[in-house]
């Protein structure tokens, strides 16, 4: 059983080499001024305009694989429970959401309710644009992180927290030289985590 | 072009949802802000189909080729390819154009000079007003009598001039180049008046030019004869004229990536 993601050509050629990379990366460094363009020919700026478009759409789809990634993990579990977790409202993610922090953090982030809580539930990519989950439960009374630090994970989570989040453990599904991905195993991983939860802050198991 | 001759364009060019949208509201404000940016369907203008389709590429395959072609000779082999130089501190604009003029001094050899620098000048006068003529007197200068190459020239006051280049050709034809480089730093207006007579000095025959390079590409109101130039122009034409072994000649590699590194 599968369940598969494509990895869009743009994202395809970005992890390709570090010259496709760093040279994207520098296109989208460029801060939008009036003499960006000084002493550059016509031709010149219009392949800049071209490359500054093609950097763009790497970044709109690096937004989007993220997005699919952790509505069909995340979201999928979160799907199956019944009112015990809400999403925050949507303000209270400020600029997190837009397309320059989810490429500059490079993660996607969701936040929601859980108890008297906060539950953050998060896809990211590693250095070597692996992609992986994490996630950590903040107590709303003792401001601590003791629910999900404290939880016993199958071996595909790395046993300890770091910084208070627990996460994958690395490598898990490499995107490099990869037309798609079955994130298959990340959906299992994130119904373990949501189970545990469930059960270990006394909210039963709510998934089916 | 009528507006149903742009609808079944878009209908070919694979936005069907654009062109059902367009159907049932053709107003001007209703197409332009379904259509990107470089589209503008206006009353009075008449779009060929040609600026049409190019302006609806297909961007899963035009990523590759915008980058690529932008870069102009984007391999490993760029130095742009480095990881970030680990050195634990970034270099000062006073270290980076000292490093620029040793690389072009080339004391290891000095037709290794000259070519250098010829590289250099091409990517740094290229689309200025004077290129024309700078054209013929920087492809001359592997016959040049003479090439002085000098980083932080001390002209007056303690000013100096960050990169100073001059060559004479046979027949006594002088050319000089200064060089006002600036990352993070501003250009105060008294530098460069200064920096200019030093050129008009070392040029003979009045061929200089006055490049004010920066990260954002600001010129200074009040010295109009300085032409700006952003470090990333210079830095990615300087890339592309570089022959392939002159690409992986590693100190010279490195200065570039940290260049890069600045920006």
């Amino acid at each position: 059983m599968t369940q598969t993601i494509a990895i869009s050509d743009t994202l395809q050629f970005y992890v390709a080499s570090n010259a496709n990379a760093n040279a994207v990366d520098s296109i989208l460094s460029i801060k939008e001024q009036s003499s960006y363009t000084s002493g550059m020919t016509w031709e010149e700026i219009q392949s800049l305009n071209d490359a500054r478009m093609a950097a763009f759409k790497v970044q709109v789809d690096y937004w989007e694989l993220l997005h699919h990634v952790w509505e069909s993990t995340w979201g999928s579990v979160l799907s199956e429970l019944s009112g015990k977790v809400s999403e925050v409202d949507m303000s209270a993610y400020g600029n997190d959401r837009s397309l320059k922090a989810t490429w500059d953090n490079g993660s996607l982030t969701k936040q929601f309710v859980l108890r008297d809580g906060a539950l953050y539930l998060r896809v990211y990519t590693g250095d070597d644009f692996d992609l992986a989950l994490a996630f950590y439960f903040e107590d709303g009374e003792d401001q601590n992180y003791d629910l999900s630090n404290s939880l016993k994970l199958s071996a595909d989570w790395k046993p300890d927290a770091e910084d208070d989040e627990r996460v994958t453990r690395g490598k898990l599904l490499p995107l490099k030289k990869q037309i798609e991905v079955d994130i298959l195993p990340l959906q299992r991983l994130a119904k373990e985590a949501i189970e545990k939860l469930l059960m270990q802050a006394g909210l039963g198991s709510m998934v089916g | 072009m009528s507006a149903t001759s742009i609808v079944q364009l878009l209908d070919s060019a694979a936005l069907s949802w654009v062109a059902e949208l367009g159907r049932n509201s053709m107003s001007k404000v209703v197409r332009k802000s379904l259509l990107p940016v470089s589209i503008r369907l206006q009353n009075s203008q008449r779009m060929s189909a040609a600026h049409l389709s190019r302006s609806l590429p297909n961007l899963e395959i035009n990523v590759a080729s915008a980058i690529r072609s932008y870069f102009g000779c984007l391999s490993d082999e760029h130095a742009i390819s480095l990881p970030r130089c680990p050195l634990g501190f970034s270099p000062t604009e006073s270290q980076l154009t000292t490093a620029i003029a040793h690389v072009l001094k080339a004391d290891e050899s000095v037709d290794i000079s000259k070519r250098r620098t010829q590289r250099f000048l091409q990517a740094l006068l290229k689309g200025a007003c004077y290129q024309d003529a700078y054209a013929s007197a920087i492809e001359a200068i592997d016959k040049a009598v003479s090439l002085n190459i000098e980083s932080e020239k001390t002209v007056s006051k303690g000013r100096r001039i960050d990169l100073l280049i001059d060559w004479e050709l046979p027949g006594g034809a002088g050319f000089a180049v200064a060089i006002e480089a600036k990352f993070e730093h501003k250009v105060t207006s008294g530098q460069l008046p200064a920096y200019r007579q030093e050129v008009c000095n070392r040029a003979k025959n009045g061929h200089w030019a006055l490049i004010l390079l920066t990260v954002t590409g600001e010129s200074n109101r009040r010295n109009k004869d300085w032409t700006a130039l952003t470090w990333r122009t210079l830095l990615t034409r300087w890339e592309c004229l570089l022959e392939p072994d002159e690409r992986i000649q590693h100190h010279f590699t490195l200065l570039r990536k940290l260049l890069w590194d600045k920006l």
